[in-house]
This record gives structure tokens, sequence and C-alpha cells, in this order.
């Protein structure tokens, strides 16, 4: 019987993030919430702040957001945001459809979650590149990982070759003040190599996985950060179709499905 | 540095204009061609299955593309039944209680539960990875795959040394899954399938190892001896649960909000921490 330790944890809360104290007030990480934070530090350093226990600089929350804003393509092409189209053309609730979209950007190959591997990725090819392996022979045991394609976490995209809000968020590293740490300069190396013998480049997430390793986070404390960081776009495209007429948005008629499957027969008998 | 990643060109990939399945088969309205007028599953079609069919043959015909024979039948049926109803202790069935107390739209209710019963720990989010262990190892016998374990000596995903990574097994509140095991050995009793007897197998030897079959364990040895594909099977054992997180959520959804919990101010404990202390100031 090893149950003892829950039974501390038994009709009680244990956090270390804060809480409201009822007639006292709301804490965060120590902050006072109602009268240090609101008013003082942006929507956006809270976000981080609550993910990740520690309170970012302006400067740090900005670049983020500004990471938030190249996610938040009112594109219901998009995979994501697509969901939430369909969650308006039936007339799903706003929140329920851009949640079901941010539950699809927990993916493999797009979205948030992509980050979490991005970030790990960068980070072990420092660790091991700082212990003496040459860059190319890391990026091919990835590549051979990949089954031989040269798609690494933070490389290349789907549909598109080439990312255009890598030179957007490297505009804003810049006018932020930032400067070009380790894990950065390295993912750049892994994309000139990749560019030269494949023709891929960086992606944003590559991007954003190696100034954010740069700044000191984990990969959860990246993933965790980003959980909504397509909601926006997510719900741009609900609305869209919300506004129109129910089932406008990608409607299809019983022909546009091909059936290839068995043909007709009877229940056994 | 600066990437050369602005120069985006469009891959050519040419995407598909139609949708295709072998699952549904329907046939146009003749006044509206976005209306069904008669629609087929896997070639069986719909009121016949409503007359005559289970709804958990249903199920299986949906995703196996068969309807399952007496044997199958039985054996998938139960495990319906055994999954059914996590409980109103289980996390994701207090997730429905607090939506359905908390006034949520009905709608929402089960979404906000069947997410929370995706996780790891007691819930639906192992059975994928667990199908492909027990498929892989039960062609060994168990003693083997026990062996890999106590010599620490896996280097293959799903033989490590600790339960978080081995999918099927694991503890809950500290001990082996007591539920659990009398579920995998009701099954055992039912089917002599091998990887059910296998996992039985490998459940025993596991004892000394302090851990034990978990209920995301059963489903997947299940599932796996009656062919379901491992993708299939985290969702399956959702869809399995459904009725009894629902239940308990809407089981709440007219009741105060004073029925819920909602522990007292001395009974929530906020942890000093180092970066609390220095109010996690940069």
């Amino acid at each position: 019987m090893n149950h003892q330790l829950w039974d501390s944890y038994r009709g009680k809360i244990k956090t270390k993030k804060g809480g409201w104290r009822i007639g006292k007030g709301v804490s965060s990480h120590g902050y006072d919430l109602l009268n240090d934070v609101v008013g003082h530090y942006s929507y956006m350093q809270v976000v981080i702040l609550n993910a990740t226990g520690r309170m970012p600089s302006r400067e740090l929350a900005d670049w983020v957001e500004a990471v938030y804003i190249c996610l938040s393509w009112p594109d219901p092409r998009i995979w994501c945001n697509r969901i939430g189209a369909l969650g308006g053309t039936v007339n799903a609730s706003a929140i329920s459809a851009t949640c079901a979209g941010i539950m699809a950007n927990d993916s493999r190959s797009y979205g948030a979650r992509p980050m979490l591997e991005g970030v790990k990725l960068i980070q072990e090819a420092k660790k091991r590149i700082t212990l003496g392996e040459r860059l190319e022979d890391f990026v091919m045991s990835k590549i051979k990982e990949s089954g031989g394609l040269p798609f690494l976490m933070g490389y290349a995209r789907p549909v598109a070759k080439g990312d255009e809000r890598v030179a957007t968020v490297e505009r804003v590293t810049k006018s932020l003040g930032f400067v070009e740490g380790g894990h950065l300069a390295l993912a750049y190396k892994i994309e000139k190599f990749l560019h030269d013998s494949y023709g891929e480049s960086m992606n944003i997430n590559g991007y954003a996985s190696g100034f954010l390793a740069d700044q000191g986070f984990s990969p959860d404390e990246v993933y965790r950060m980003c959980t909504i960081v397509v909601s926006s776009g997510i719900t741009a495209c609900y609305a869209d179709s919300a506004d129109r007429k129910q089932g406008m948005f990608s409607p299809l008629k019983v022909r546009d499905v091909l059936y290839i499957g068995i043909r007709d027969r009877k229940l056994p008998l | 540095m600066t990437s050369p990643s602005a120069n985006v060109k469009s891959r050519g990939d040419q995407f598909a204009t139609r949708l295709e399945t072998k699952i549904t088969h329907e046939t146009p309205n003749r006044d509206n061609p976005y209306q069904v007028e008669c629609l087929r599953m896997h070639g069986y079609e719909h009121t016949a299955l409503m007359e005559k069919c289970e709804f958990s043959a249903v199920i299986f015909l949906l995703f196996r593309g068969e309807l399952p024979n007496n044997t199958e039948s039985e054996l998938f049926k139960q495990l319906c039944i055994a999954l059914i109803n996590p409980g109103p202790r289980h996390p994701a069935t207090q997730g429905s209680m607090v939506a359905g107390v908390g006034k949520t739209i009905s709608v929402n209710v089960l979404p906000i539960a069947l997410s929370l019963y995706g996780g790891d720990y007691d819930s639906a989010g192992d059975v994928e990875a667990a199908m492909r262990l027990f498929r892989r190892k039960s062609r060994k016998p168990a003693s083997a795959f026990v062996d890999t374990i106590s010599h620490g000596d896996g280097n293959d995903k799903g033989d490590a040394n600790d339960e978080e990574t081995l999918p099927g097994f694991g503890t809950l509140y500290g001990d082996p899954d007591a539920y659990a095991r009398k579920l995998l050995e009701h099954f055992a009793t039912l089917s002599p399938t091998p990887v059910i007897q296998w996992l039985l197998a490998a459940n025993s030897l596991l004892a000394e190892h302090t851990i034990g079959v978990t209920k995301a364990g059963v489903c997947a040895a299940v599932l796996a001896d009656l062919g379901f594909l491992p993708r299939q099977g985290c969702g399956l054992m959702q869809l399995m649960a459904a009725p009894g997180l629902l239940a308990h959520g809407v089981e709440y959804a007219n009741k105060p909000i004073t029925s819920m919990l909602f522990e007292s101010d001395d009974n929530y404990e906020i942890e000093t921490t180092e970066n609390t202390l220095n109010g996690g100031k940069e």
C-alpha cells in the first residue's frame, strides 16, 4: 500500500502558482495580480508568467506576441482554422469551435506541439555539437530518424517551401534589441546545411525554438506559453462562416464524396 | 544572420478535389443533391443495421469494416461496458461534473470530459502506444519482455525502466490498479486470444516491480486481439467511456454550485517557492 502520499492532498489543494484569498486579493507567483500586475504588465507577460512561473521582460513578451500574430492567419484552408470555420457553419458556439481548432493544433505537423519538438531538437543539437559531433552528422542522424526525409522539426513546412514569417520575426528580434544567442546561431547553421543540401529552410518554429531556447525556456515551457497561439485565426474563421447562412462553408454534394469501399450487401441472417 | 526562408514557393502539392471513403456510401436525394436518400456503411443499409444489430456491433463494423462474429461481438460488447463509466472520482468525470454544475452549455460537457480523458494517467491516452507495444512483444513469451525491464537493457521504446515509458502498465495512486487487474482476469477467462493471455502473464510477472496493467492496457489488449489498429485505440476508449462521463456531468447540471467541491481557504495552500519569494521578477 503506497497511497499515503495522496492522503495529504485529499480535500486540499496545494499550488505553487497563487490563487484567490476571498476578501484579501489574488496572487500570481508572488505578485498581487490586481494591484501589481494589472496596468503594469502586458497580457502576454502574464501568459508567460502563468505558463512558466517567471515574469519575462516586456520586450520578450512582445516578441512572443509577435509569434502569436504570425500564427493568426484568418485563412480557413489552414487545418485548425478550417475546424473553426466548420464550427461556424453548423452554428457551434464560438468557444467550442475555437477550442476545437486549438485542439487540432496539438499536432505533430503544425501549430504549437511542434514547438515542443523544435526546442528539444535545437537543445539536443547544441549539446551534441558542443561535445564534438559535426553538425552535418547530427543533421543526417535526424534525417535518418525521419525516414530519410529532410523534415527536421523547425525546418521545412507543409504546402510551401520557405516561410515568410521568419523574416518578420527577425525584424522584430532586431527592433526589440535582442542579440543572437548560441541556439539561434546554430539553428541558422542547420538551415544553411539543409538549404544547401535539400533546398529546405527554417520555418517559424525553428526560429522561435532557437530564440526561446536562448532565453532559457524548456521545451515544455515553450509549449505551454504557446497553447492558444493559433486561437485568434480560428475565431476569425469561425466568425466569417457563422455570420453566413448555415452550411455555406465547404458544402459538399453527396457526389463530392467518392465511395471506394465494399459493394452493397445484405446483412447475414 | 538572416534566413533564406523569405523566398516562399508553393510545393505544388496536388490536393484532392473530392473526399473519398471506404466507410460510408451515400446516395443522393433526387431533389436535393446535398441530402441523402440512402446511406450504407461498409455495404450494409443503414436502417437494416438499426433493426438487426447491436450498437456495439455497428461500432465494430465502422472501424473494422466487417460485422463481428459471435465471439468478437461478445468480447467487444463486454469491453464497451467494462470501460463505460470511469466513475465519479475520475478527474475527467469531475471535469464533467464541474462543467455541469457550472452551467456550461450542455453540448460542451462531453467534449470537456473527453478532452481530460485523453490523458495518459488512468485514461485513454496510452492505448495507442500500448497496442503497439503489446502487438510487438506478445510474439514472444511474457517472461522475455519482463526480463528486459528487469535488466534495464531496453533501448527499444516501451522497454524502458520506469512506468512512464511503459504504456499499458503503471500504478494508480501508488499501487497497481487492482480493478484493471480484475477486468483483465475477466477477459482472460472470456477469451483465449494471444495478446490478452500474454498480458495476463506479463502482469503476474510484473508484480515484483510494483507496477501492473492499467485500464488502458486492458483496452489495448482486447482491441489488439480484435484486430483494431493502434491509431483507433485512444478514440475507441474515449468513446466507450463517454456515457459514464456524460451521465455524471448531466447529473450535476441542475444542482447548485455548492454541491460541487470548492476547498476552503484553510485547505488552499499556496506553496512558497524561490520564484515566488522574489516575485518571479526578472
